[in-house]
């Protein structure tokens, strides 16, 4: 076990360093000078050369990339171009609300894809089996903006329930979190299923009833359990999603999660934010995936960590 | 982002939330306390005069900072700030600024003469890096402090912006104890003069002012000089329109900054809701022809042009009404502008376009295009891909049509514009200038602004660059109005550009809000504001 996460821990950092390297290429081809964005048109020549001293743009790339991870590693991500301020700490205000918003949803949708997806698996072909699939079909194909607004409309303008847009308090994170749940717990709901369906014909399903087990354990102690590892891998995958930053949902209610700073980032030219922000979900992906290949483990003992 | 569906969305948003709304307010007299949250749609970068570059930093600093001399809201003349008054040297080369007495930061510091100097001076450091307060700061040589409440500033050459550069935010005195506490981080933590003291700023998220209790030095246009009726004033960012809505309509937010203008045609109605209106100063868009070269390099193919542009019709169809028809190389909203100027406007009329055409030797084709020496009237007409704009090439191309030319639209991203537009790219384009004097004129019209500024006509024209020069100088404002009288007339006549739209800015606010200011440069003062009981 441990040597297993020791080597998915350097994995980890190889691809971090991947993603690191890439940002920093596409960022330094991608046309747009950081030095206009600061200094404006008109300022003259020689400021504008001054400052790309400063800053060290006049330096080769593998100079400046070789800076930029050096820093890195020490936990100094530059400085925001627009606010001057630490990127480290752009980010560290806005992450736990991009986490808070990710684990609202994902725990929305795995709790209502699953019950869902569990529900239909167990009377399939039933009206109510139907009537819900088409449900998740629609929960697919909605746009969050869309959907966004409509429960913004509904439960914030007409019903006064709760408010529109913001981000302190339990109440502002409802909202946000539903519209992003809503996806995952279609996906969600329709893999249950297929995966309870493929369960629950199995022979030691068949053994547990004629043990004469009540459906209830067989279905939730034995099927669910067994059917649980395709659908842990796309919930790791979906939360991962999340931590990205969830741009147009951010934008929908106004909720300050690295998604939103990052595009706003990348807009005002504003590079080492960018550079900084992607290395901090690159990184979040890879301890999500570290974590749902611990937890597959736990889910089927045929698995072995080494 | 899906614009189209975001723009469908917020008109059904609108018509979902009309009814939802509650009771009206009349405006008994002011009302002292509570808190007003105004919705901005993008983030600022550093709320520190000297440092700040984007328009929402300038938004709210306005509210937090005292600029030396402040234009009139409403006449757009300069009048005293926290320099109670100013005088220029007959050569144009000495103002000298007179302190009001009793002006303190927040931070308790007096507003004296040091401080102003202190102020100016850290502008021009070099160090300092500022990309806008430098830009508009001028030739100034020194700054001197005679005694503890006049300031002499001395340029190297005249320069008649000054006085306008002296009413912007960016160069309003700082208080000296605070930038010497926060050095690079003053802008984090601002401490002015004005009405409102930053109680906490949440980058790109929020900040959040109190009203300043000492505060006794308000302009004389708000005709009450002391602390403001606000409790609070909370700046916010929501991006997205249909969210701003529905925050205005359920009163999570009582100012809508950039309203869209379809919205506040409409809200603006309802008596819930008050709709604020501001022409851009500045010059206004304009159509740019290029009068280096082929075919514009002919004055009569550009006074055909002027005369077959239907600006009713652009108003109507691309600017849904919002705005107004731009006659005149500056806006109304413009110091300088001169209702007279517009008089020499070319009138929509396709005869006279064709008739000057043909004087100038062009004949109808065999597929209607106008030819000349075997050379039909084909031009390109440069614009960026923002949807409005396309719209706005495609009326103009429809109704260059009508008169035989045909323009080809060549659209692009912004930056790539701008640029293509400085080297004189396409032969005909679109351009606007937003500034509160009326020196933007040398910028688009001065021969040395060729390619270095905007003059993006290409155009060199001795007599007008005399003008032009002439009026950067001249500090006597009658005698620099009539300066730029001529100047105007002069552009009018000679067509380099044609102006035919004047922006108007749209603020939305709810029914309770009173004594809301929008200043000449369309940015919100809320010294003045009060909120009724609902």
């Amino acid at each position: 076990m441990h040597g297993y996460l020791r080597r998915r821990a350097l994995l980890g950092f190889i691809t971090v360093l991947g993603v690191s390297v890439g940002v920093f290429l596409m960022i330094h081809l991608v046309p747009g000078d950081p030095v206009l964005v600061m200094l404006s048109e008109f300022a003259s020549p020689a400021d504008q050369q001054a400052l790309r001293q400063q800053l060290g743009l006049d330096r080769p790339l593998y100079i400046q990339y070789w800076r930029y991870l050096s820093g890195a590693l020490r936990g100094d991500l530059g400085r925001s171009v627009r606010s001057n301020r630490p990127v480290v700490s752009e980010i560290a205000w806005r992450l736990p609300n991009t986490l808070r918003l990710a684990v609202v949803a994902t725990l929305l949708a795995a709790a209502s894809g699953g019950l869902v997806g569990v529900a239909s698996a167990v009377r399939r072909n039933t009206l109510w089996d139907h009537a819900t699939m088409l449900a998740v079909l629609a929960g697919l194909s909605m746009p969050s903006f869309w959907l966004g607004l409509m429960l913004m409309i509904i439960f914030a303008v007409r019903l006064e329930w709760l408010p529109v847009a913001g981000y302190e308090g339990w109440q502002y994170v409802i909202l946000p979190g539903l519209t992003l749940a809503a996806g995952p717990a279609a996906v969600l709901a329709r893999l249950t299923r297929s995966s309870m369906l493929e369960v629950l014909n199995q022979d030691f399903v068949r053994t547990a009833r004629a043990k004469g087990l009540r459906e209830q354990t067989v279905v939730v102690k034995h099927a669910l359990k067994n059917s649980l590892i395709p659908v842990v891998t796309v919930l790791g995958l979906q939360f991962g999603h999340l931590l990205g930053g969830a741009v147009i949902t951010e934008s929908v209610f106004a909720w300050p999660g690295v998604g939103r700073l990052v595009v706003e980032a990348i807009l005002a030219r504003d590079f080492p934010v960018v550079q900084g922000t992607v290395l901090v979900i690159a990184l979040g992906f890879v301890l999500v995936n570290l974590i749902v290949d611990v937890l597959y483990a736990y889910l089927d003992p045929r698995i072995r960590l080494t | 982002m899906h614009v189209r569906g975001l723009v469908i969305m917020v008109t059904l948003l609108a018509a979902l939330l009309l009814p939802a709304a509650g009771g009206g307010a009349v405006a008994p007299p002011p009302r002292p306390g509570g808190r007003v949250v105004v919705a901005l749609t993008a983030g600022w970068d550093l709320l520190d005069p000297a440092v700040a570059a984007f328009t929402f930093a300038r938004e709210i600093m306005g509210n937090i900072f005292d600029p030396l001399l402040i234009r009139d809201p409403d006449t757009g003349e300069i009048r005293p700030g926290v320099a109670s008054s100013y005088t220029v040297s007959p050569d144009g080369r000495v103002i000298l600024l007179k302190l009001r007495q009793g002006v303190r930061f927040h931070d308790g510091t007096p507003l004296n003469a040091e401080a102003v100097a202190f102020s100016i001076n850290r502008i021009k450091d070099p160090a300092l890096r500022s990309p806008f307060a430098a830009t508009i700061l001028g030739p100034v040589e020194r700054v001197e402090t005679p005694d503890p409440f006049t300031v002499q500033i001395t340029l190297s050459t005249p320069f008649a912006p000054f006085l306008d550069a002296l009413t912007e935010i960016g160069l309003a005195p700082v208080s000296p104890t605070a930038v010497r506490r926060f050095g690079a981080n003053f802008g984090q933590n601002p401490v002015g003069t004005g009405p409102f003291i930053v109680k906490e700023i949440v980058p790109n998220q929020r900040v959040t002012l109190v009203r300043n209790p000492d505060y006794r030095w308000a302009p004389r246009f708000f005709r009450h000089p002391g602390p403001a009726y606000l409790d609070e004033l909370v700046y916010t960012v929501v991006p997205e329109d249909a969210t701003r809505l529905a925050q205005l309509v359920r009163g999570e937010v009582q100012v809508l900054y950039n309203a869209p203008p379809r919205e506040v045609a409409r809200l603006g109605r309802n008596p819930n809701f008050r709709a604020f209106f501001k022409n851009q100063s500045g010059l206004p868009r304009v159509i740019v022809l290029n009068t280096s070269r082929w075919p514009f390099d002919d004055l009569r193919v550009r006074q055909a042009v002027a005369h077959a542009i239907n600006k009713d019709e652009l108003l109507r169809a691309v600017y849904e009404n919002v705005g107004a028809v731009a006659n005149a190389p500056l806006s109304p909203a413009t110091w300088g502008y001169n209702k007279a100027v517009e008089q020499l406007a070319q009138p929509y009329s396709p005869d006279r376009a064709r008739q000057l055409l043909a004087e100038a030797g062009w004949r109808p084709g065999p597929d209607g295009i106008v030819v000349k020496d075997g050379r039909p009237f084909r031009i390109r007409l440069g614009t960026i891909t923002v949807a409005q704009q396309l719209l706005d090439a495609q009326v103009k191309q429809a109704q260059l049509r009508q008169v035989g030319i045909d323009a080809q639209i060549v659209a692009i991203e912004q930056a790539p514009y701008l640029a293509g537009i400085r080297r004189g790219e396409w032969e005909m384009a679109g351009m606007l200038f937003v500034s509160a004097d009326p020196d933007v004129l040398f910028i688009v019209g001065h021969s040395s602004q060729i390619e270095r500024g905007w003059n993006t006509a290409i155009y060199r024209n001795a007599e007008l660059d005399r003008l032009l020069e002439e009026g950067r100088v001249t500090m006597d404002p009658r005698r620099r109005f009539e300066i730029y009288t001529r100047a105007q007339e002069h552009l009018m006549r000679n067509v380099p550009y044609i102006p035919f739209y004047v922006i108007r800015r749209a603020f939305l606010t709810t029914g309770n809000l009173n004594g809301y200011v929008l200043d000449a440069r369309a940015f919100q003062l809320f010294h003045n504001a009060w909120l009724a009981r609902r």
